[in-house]
C-alpha cells in the first residue's frame, strides 16, 4: 500500500470539508482498486457495481473519521470489503451452511504446482470457484489480512468454523490449481 | 510445522498475486455515486434548515413561556395588596366628588355582594365609620378583591408595614390608599 503523501493528506482534508473536486480526485485515484476488490468478493460485475457505489458513499460520508496516521488505501479497502460482506450476508445467508457439505477435502499438494506461474486472472478464476462460504473466509484471511476473530464477527460464524473453512478452502483451491496445472502441462 | 509453512507459503503466493489488483469501473458508476452524494447533501441541508426552524420555534416558545412565567411571578406577590385597589381607588374618587351618603345605602348592596358588605363592615368596624358613596364601584368590585379589603382593613397590616417587601412601599397606589379614603365621622 502506498504511503500517505502530503498531497494525499491535502486532498483528504479537502474531502473532509466536502470539496467535490477533491472527492472526484480521490475517486479517480482509488476507484480501480476498489472495483477490483468488489469484483473479487461478489464474482459478478453487477453486484460489484452496487458494492462499489455503496462503499464510495460510505467513504465520503465517514471520511472525517479517517486519521492521517493510517493508510488511506487500507482504510478504503476495509470499507469496500465490509460493504461486500454486508452484501454477501444480505444475499447469501441461507446458502452458507450448504457450502460446508459441498466441499470434499483434498490432499495438500501445493508443491506440485507452486512452480507454475499462474496469472492473476487464473488465480481469480480458481478462487471464484470456491464455495461461497469458503471463498469469503479465504479471501478475507489470505488476501485482505483479516484475523479469524474479525472474520467470525463479520460473517456471524464461530471462530473455529472460520479456521476450518480456511483450511478446507486452501485444500480446495490447491486441488483446483493442481487440476489447472495438469491441464496446462497436457496442452 | 511443515504443513504450517506450506500454508503460509501458499497464502503468501496468493496474496502477492493480488497486491496491486485494479479493474477500471464503468463510467456511469462515478455519475451515480456523485449524484447520490449530491442528493444526500441536499437532504442534509434541508434537514439542517428544518432543524433550525424547529430550534428557533422552540426558543421563541420558550422565551414566550419564560416571559409569561416571569410576569406571573412578578405579579403574584402584589396580588394580596392590589386586590384592594379596585375598591379603594374608585371609592376614593367618588368620595371626594360626591356628597356623603348615609351608611345605610351600603345595605342595599349587601344582598348582591355579601362579601363586599362584609368587607365594608369590617372596614367600618376597624376605622369607626366608612362612607361608601359610590354604589357602582362596589358592584364592579369582585368578591375576591373585596375579601382582600377585609384583610387589609385590619390595622396590624398597616402598622406592620415595615415587614412588607420594599416593592410594596413603592406601589403607592394600593398599599397606602386605603387609609386616605377613609373618613372618620365625628
Amino acid at each position: 500500500m502506498r504511503a500517505m503523501e502530503a498531497a494525499d493528506i491535502h486532498i483528504i482534508e479537502r474531502c473532509k470539508k466536502g470539496d467535490s473536486n477533491a472527492q472526484r480526485q480521490v475517486y479517480a485515484r482509488y476507484s480501480s482498486m476498489m472495483f477490483a476488490v468488489a469484483i473479487r468478493y461478489t464474482n459478478a460485475r453487477v453486484d460489484a457495481e452496487d458494492v462499489m457505489q455503496e462503499a464510495w458513499i460510505k467513504v465520503f460520508r465517514h471520511i472525517k473519521s479517517f486519521s492521517e496516521h493510517n493508510s488511506f488505501e487500507g482504510w478504503l479497502r476495509r470499507i469496500v470489503v465490509n460493504t461486500a460482506i454486508t452484501h454477501y450476508r444480505r444475499n447469501q445467508k441461507h446458502q452458507f451452511q450448504l457450502d460446508i457439505e459441498e466441499v470434499h477435502a483434498t490432499p495438500n499438494d501445493f508443491e506440485a504446482f507452486k512452480e507454475i506461474d499462474f496469472t492473476k486472472d487464473e488465480l481469480a478464476k480458481a478462487i471464484a470457484q470456491l464455495p461461497k462460504g469458503y471463498g469469503m473466509v479465504f479471501k478475507l484471511y489470505v488476501i485482505d489480512g483479516f484475523k479469524h476473530k474479525e472474520i467470525a464477527e463479520q460473517l456471524g460464524i464461530d471462530l473455529n468454523t472460520s479456521k476450518s473453512q480456511l483450511s478446507r478452502a486452501r485444500r480446495y483451491l490447491q486441488d483446483v490449481l493442481h487440476a489447472m496445472s495438469q491441464r496446462a502441462k497436457k496442452e | 510445522m511443515q504443513k504450517k509453512m506450506k500454508n503460509e507459503e501458499f497464502d503468501h503466493y496468493i496474496q502477492s498475486q493480488f497486491a496491486d489488483e485494479a479493474i477500471t469501473p464503468p463510467q456511469q458508476i462515478e455519475g451515480a455515486i456523485f449524484a447520490a452524494m449530491a442528493k444526500n447533501s441536499r437532504r442534509k441541508k434541508l434537514g439542517v434548515i428544518g432543524t433550525g426552524i424547529l430550534v428557533l420555534g422552540a426558543l421563541a416558545y420558550g422565551v414566550n413561556g419564560t416571559m409569561n412565567t416571569t410576569r406571573v411571578v412578578t405579579e403574584t406577590p402584589p396580588v394580596a395588596v392590589p386586590v384592594a385597589a379596585p375598591v379603594a381607588m374608585p371609592v376614593t374618587l367618588e368620595v371626594l366628588d360626591q356628597e356623603e351618603q348615609p351608611i345605610q345605602k351600603q345595605e342595599v348592596h349587601d344582598d348582591v355582594l355579601p362579601a363586599a358588605a362584609a368587607a365594608a363592615a369590617a372596614a367600618a368596624a376597624a376605622s369607626a365609620s366608612i362612607v361608601l358613596e359610590d354604589s357602582d364601584a362596589v358592584e364592579n368590585a369582585r368578591p375576591d378583591n373585596l375579601e382582600a379589603v377585609a384583610s387589609r382593613s385590619v390595622q396590624p397590616v398597616v402598622s406592620n408595614s415595615q415587614e412588607l417587601p420594599a416593592i410594596l412601599h413603592e406601589t403607592d397606589s394600593e398599599v397606602w390608599v386605603m387609609p386616605a379614603t377613609v373618613r372618620v365621622k365625628e
